[in-house]
């Protein structure tokens, strides 16, 4: 974890921007402006460049937020939600530092802001912001250990509540620092997480300190003749930095950090926050350069860490710091309107005379939509009205409710489906690149799927598919995204970077695993209808659940063996091996085979129908392994997605299905013997 | 008996990646996917790999058919199985073959079946081609370099060279002895080889497949010590990491002795392959060198590195290209060409392929080098053509069940109740 190298300097001066206010406090830009949707709209959309492309600052917030809280929202009340548990008072709102009020919106309730408005409250009014419980704890032994009062087992916690055990973080983080990442327990990487949150939090709040006060409760630690110029600078850093950098040009001694306490705290405390990171690869690069020869776009943080350094800043650069600045510094409404707006335009502009505009209006409408949150609710509803259906199948009330299912599904699909082309035209890329967007292919393909079986056969089996395949699919997706807590738009390693095979190799694999578990679903099904007498050995009913499942059985074999060698073409024609033993095409070549034993063992009559829904467990089984277990392994080429705690899911679907294997060796059985004392009396 | 075959190979790809994570891949290829017969499985390695807590040792002494059989049976059971049970198939592709084509209908039906089988038999013979007659490893070039050879991944060699009256037509080379005839002498073993035209013995023992040299200490056996220095065996994984060393990086030697085949004189000397000079000998007069390596293979064209280039993601570390552009000389005519990720050089039977960089060197600025993988595989494109062919023959299959089903739907529908 690279944060460890800084995050103990931003422990210790997290808190002396709270000795600050005291001493001086400064009217403060009301919650209402920040709240205004002209202004939100302005701020969201700012383009920065981050991890190599060029996003709206509205992802950046959602991805932080996301990662400080496990939501993309936050409410202003004191517990962090807008509604009470059961039994427990509604939650109060939070008063806004700046006015005095309570902060409610129009009709009196309690403000939930996006993760944008967060984000400018943290910048803009860092006070308020730091009673914000943002900061998620999964389990309130780690707050305890810090020594602070512990609320429920999962709860949340504020900057402020969590800054009296900042010694004791600090003690752990250091002994933690020695233990690496792979050998700690959960309690210590929950440990290090809240260690690691919480300084990022104080990096945030901090962002704005180069406007507001660079040097802290340092400033009267300046040399005589630097605190002449401070002055004359007007208090501000952008006309400071320059005659500074002449300054230690001349006097050497006073470049030294140990001896200045200005210095360090405007290099520890305030130039972190301006960068928004301590990571230099993961700066908040926000000034699209005017020379374009620069490909690397420039921030506040990167600004003063180059001319600290004594590198070449340009008075552009300083031109785009003031003008940045001048946001932190104005208390009124309407000037602060106007000046976003001249900060957006300006960079905005810039951006575009680079040809670097990305597709940063299409990136927050995309949020905005929230396209898979929508397909959720749309399926479950479908889902909801097809078991409505099973109330009086057979009447005018069961059709009716399918007519709804079928509706609802199809608008669930059409949410996804457009989820995923943004997406495609966001990055200019094919639509499969991370595991995450294999979980949005996969599960909006098999909805596609088994709305097409549905269509040709008529018998709301497929359906029913439909809907359970689009609210796990889109259910382990959110899920996903919020345990990852990075932004899930990506640019890919150059070997990747090939549009005729991620086109073709990787779609036709990820529709492999789609036949796979849809077929699994199928048998899934064919055993609860078994269990509850619905259907019954060699009927109707379980004839067409297992036509289907062996429809999907061979479409799978299909899929995923041309997918298999696709990728092993690719492999040859990029590295010079067909195939490398290696744990991602192993998966795939297990999927081929076991689509192969079982076409092979029906076809031979080993298995018979119970025989051939257990192999489809399996099948279900195995592409759960190689569709998340290879990943896991920590070996290999195809690596790309480590993600910590996925075992445990793992190990919670594979006993689910042995269940399942279970009941249905039992089921075959009492088949067996049913079918003997049929022979028996038709002998007799 | 297919079903079997398909089980049991679904079977060792499962444990053969597991153990991957304890072994590291070139052992576990060897154990699972190029062998006759798995003896043993390390069931504690995969309970590991499973994330299943379990620190002991735990192996089961269940043999199993490896991969080499098992695909040679399946090969063998696609063909006898394809002429029993796809005769009417057999013959129909006959005479397509020798152009028949008024004797081509009615078509059998399972024509789909039989092209999709015989397409694998095919992959699965490319497969055994490439494992026989594959030559592949890598070539290390600096910019303004030029390499006429590579050096294999995995095969090993002991080279005697005679230095020594230099010889006319400046073949060095007097002997090479192939990995698979010494590798197997681990400690206390031995092996004596022997030339026509050589004027010694020369005996190989103690190999030690990853090693280092140091001094030697009290401790060491007398035997075991040459010139104050020994031979220490490093083990298959890496001290800190506690992860497998894959095998390219792995550094073998071994000790051997010369014995003069007039005088019956011993000398002993240690091979390595770091060592910075091979292991120098007289033998009645002449000079000889012994040294243990990789195998390298001489390209019938050389390769020059003009210049090597990096592109990084904006902000980060991350690589966008890597790219080398590079002339190829061959018969006095020089091309320039470039080379970078998916777009390999072919040519003259081989393909050069971006494979690493010199990473100190980028950072660093100046001279950059750059690493090519190169590999002459006469089954290069077979997979292809398999893939096409079982595609076509499991797509004619499927529109076929699919045209049958919907006319036995249709049937249903229009009789009579």
């Amino acid at each position: 974890m690279k944060l460890f190298r800084f995050i103990i300097p931003t422990l210790l001066l997290a808190t002396s921007s709270v000795l600050l206010a005291q001493d001086k406090p400064k009217p403060e830009i009301s919650l209402d402006v920040l709240r205004d949707p002209e202004v939100l709209a302005m701020f969201r959309s700012l383009p920065v460049q981050e991890s190599g492309r060029i996003k709206p600052l509205d992802t950046v917030a959602r991805v932080m937020l996301l990662r400080l809280s496990g939501k993309q929202s936050i409410a202003v009340t004191d517990t962090g939600g807008t509604s009470g548990g059961l039994g427990k008072p509604a939650p109060q709102p939070l008063s806004d530092l700046g006015t005095g009020k309570s902060a409610l919106d129009a009709k009196g309730k309690p403000i939930t802001l996006s993760a944008s408005e967060w984000l400018m409250v943290c910048w803009f009014k860092p006070e308020l912001a730091k009673n914000l419980r943002v900061l998620v704890v999964d389990n309130s032994d780690t707050v305890i250990a810090l020594g602070l009062a512990g609320k429920e087992k999962r709860d949340r916690y504020s900057f402020n509540e969590m800054t009296p055990a900042k010694d004791a973080m600090l003690k752990q983080m250091k002994e933690l620092g020695e233990i690496p990442e792979k050998d700690r327990t959960p309690d210590q990487r929950a440990m290090a997480k809240l260690g690691s949150d919480f300084g990022l939090l104080a990096i945030i709040l901090s962002h704005m300190d180069f406007a507001r006060a660079p040097f802290g409760d340092q400033e009267k630690t300046l040399s005589a003749e630097l605190a002449t110029e401070w002055q004359k600078s007007d208090g501000k850093l952008a006309l400071f930095l320059p005659k500074l950098v002449e300054h230690l040009k001349t006097h050497p001694e006073a470049g030294a950090p140990m001896g200045n306490p200005w210095l360090g705290l405007l290099w520890f405390r305030t130039r972190l926050g301006a960068g928004m990171s301590d990571n230099p690869e993961t700066l908040l690069r926000i000034f699209p350069p005017a020379d374009r020869n620069v490909e690397i776009w420039r921030g506040p943080g990167s600004i003063i860490m180059s001319a600290l350094q004594g590198e070449e800043v340009t008075a552009d650069d300083y031109d785009n710091l003031s003008r940045y600045g001048e946001l932190a510094v104005t208390a009124d409404g309407a000037a602060f309107k106007t000046k976003l707006k001249t900060v957006h335009d300006h960079f905005t502009q810039a951006a575009a005379a680079r040809g670097e505009s990305g597709h940063v209006t299409l990136e927050v409408s995309y949020h905005k939509a929230d396209y898979f949150y929508n397909a959720l609710i749309y399926f479950i509803i479908g889902l909801l009205a097809l078991a409505l259906s099973w109330v009086a199948p057979a009447g005018g009330w069961g059709r009716w409710c399918v007519r709804i299912c079928v509706l609802f599904t199809l608008i669930g699909a059409a949410y996804s489906v457009t989820g995923i082309v943004i997406r495609c035209i966001i990055m200019g890329r094919p639509p499969i690149t991370t595991l995450y967007e294999t979980i949005l292919f996969i599960a909006t393909t098999a909805v596609l799927l088994c709305l097409l079986v549905e269509w040709m056969t008529r018998k709301g089996l497929a359906l029913s598919v439909a809907c359970i395949a689009g609210v796990a699919g889109m259910f382990l997706s959110i899920r996903f995204m919020s345990f990852e807590g990075r932004d899930t738009i990506v640019q890919l390693q150059a070997v990747l970077i090939t549009n005729f095979w991620l086109s073709t190799h990787v779609p036709c694999i990820n529709l492999g695993y789609a036949a796979g578990m849809v077929a699994c679903i199928f048998s899934l099904i064919y055993f609860i209808q078994r269990l509850f007498g619905v259907a019954k050995a060699g009927d109707a009913r379980a004839r067409d659940l297992t036509r289907i499942a062996y429809g999907f059985v061979m479409a799978g074999l299909f899929l995923s063996l041309v997918g298999t060698v696709l990728g092993g073409i690719w492999a040859n024609y990029a590295w010079g091996r067909f195939w490398g033993w290696d744990p991602k095409e192993n998966g795939a070549l297990m999927i081929v085979l076991m689509n192969l034993v079982i076409l092979h063992a029906r076809l031979g009559g080993y298995v018979k129908e119970v025989g051939f829904h257990c192999c489809c467990i399996v099948l279900g089984m195995i592409t759960v392994f190689s569709w998340f277990g290879t990943n896991q392994l920590g070996v290999g080429l195809h690596a790309y997605g480590f993600t910590d705690g996925v075992w445990k899911w793992l190990y919670i679907f594979w006993a689910a299905m042995t269940a399942f294997l279970i009941f249905g060796m039992i089921l075959a059985l009492l088949d067996k013997s049913a079918r003997k004392i049929k022979a028996a009396a038709h002998a007799g | 008996m297919a079903t079997v075959i398909l089980a049991l190979l679904l079977l060792i790809t499962l444990l053969g990646t597991l153990e991957q994570v304890d072994h590291g891949l070139f052992k576990s290829q060897q154990k699972y996917f190029e062998s006759i017969i798995v003896p043993e499985i390390d069931m504690a390695c995969c309970l590991r790999a499973m994330h299943v807590p379990y620190d002991g040792a735990w192996m089961l002494p269940l043999p199993l058919p490896g991969g080499y059989l098992l695909m040679l049976l399946l090969a063998v059971n696609m063909i006898c199985g394809g002429l029993i049970r796809l005769k009417k198939e057999c013959i129909w592709f006959g005479k397509l073959l020798t152009f028949q084509f008024g004797a081509l209908r009615p078509v059998p039906h399972r024509i789909g079946v039989f092209i999709s089988h015989f397409s694998i038999v095919f992959m699965l013979l490319a497969g055994l081609v490439s494992l026989y007659y594959k030559k592949d490893g890598a070539v290390w070039v600096h910019e303004g370099q030029t390499a006429s050879e590579f050096q294999s991944f995995h095969d090993s060699v002991i080279e005697i060279e005679r230095v020594l009256p230099p010889s006319k037509n400046d073949k060095r080379k007097a002997m090479i002895i192939p990995g698979w005839q010494f590798e197997d002498l681990s400690t206390g073993k031995a092996r004596t080889f022997t030339s026509a035209d050589l004027p010694f013995e020369l005996v190989v023992m103690n190999y030690m497949e990853n090693a280092g040299v140091r001094r030697a200490i009290a401790t060491d056996a007398k035997n075991m010590v040459v010139d104050g220095f020994s031979l220490q065996s490093l083990g298959a994984r890496d001290p800190d990491s506690k992860k497998p060393i894959e095998h390219e990086q792995m550094l073998n030697g071994a000790y051997v002795k010369v014995v003069d085949k007039k005088t019956r004189q011993e000398q002993s000397g240690i091979i390595w392959r770091r060592a910075e000079a091979p292991y120098t000998f007289k033998v009645g007069g002449e000079v000889f060198a012994v040294s243990i390596g990789r195998r390298t293979w001489p390209l019938p064209f050389a390769v020059r590195l003009d210049k090597f280039v990096r592109e990084t993601h904006p902000g980060t570390a991350q690589a966008r290209k890597f790219a080398s552009q590079i002339t190829v000389m061959r018969d006095g005519h020089e091309e320039k060409k470039i080379i970078t990720m998916n777009e390999p050089l072919r040519s003259g039977g081989f393909a050069f392929f971006q494979s690493s960089f010199d990473a100190a060197a980028a950072s660093r600025g100046g001279p950059q080098a750059s690493m090519f993988q190169v590999v002459s595989n006469p089954s290069d494109h077979w997979p292809l053509v398999a893939l096409i062919a079982s595609g076509i023959g499991l797509l004619i299959h499927m529109v076929w069940m699919l045209s049958r089903h919907l006319a036995r739907s249709s049937k249903k529908e229009t009789a009579p109740v």
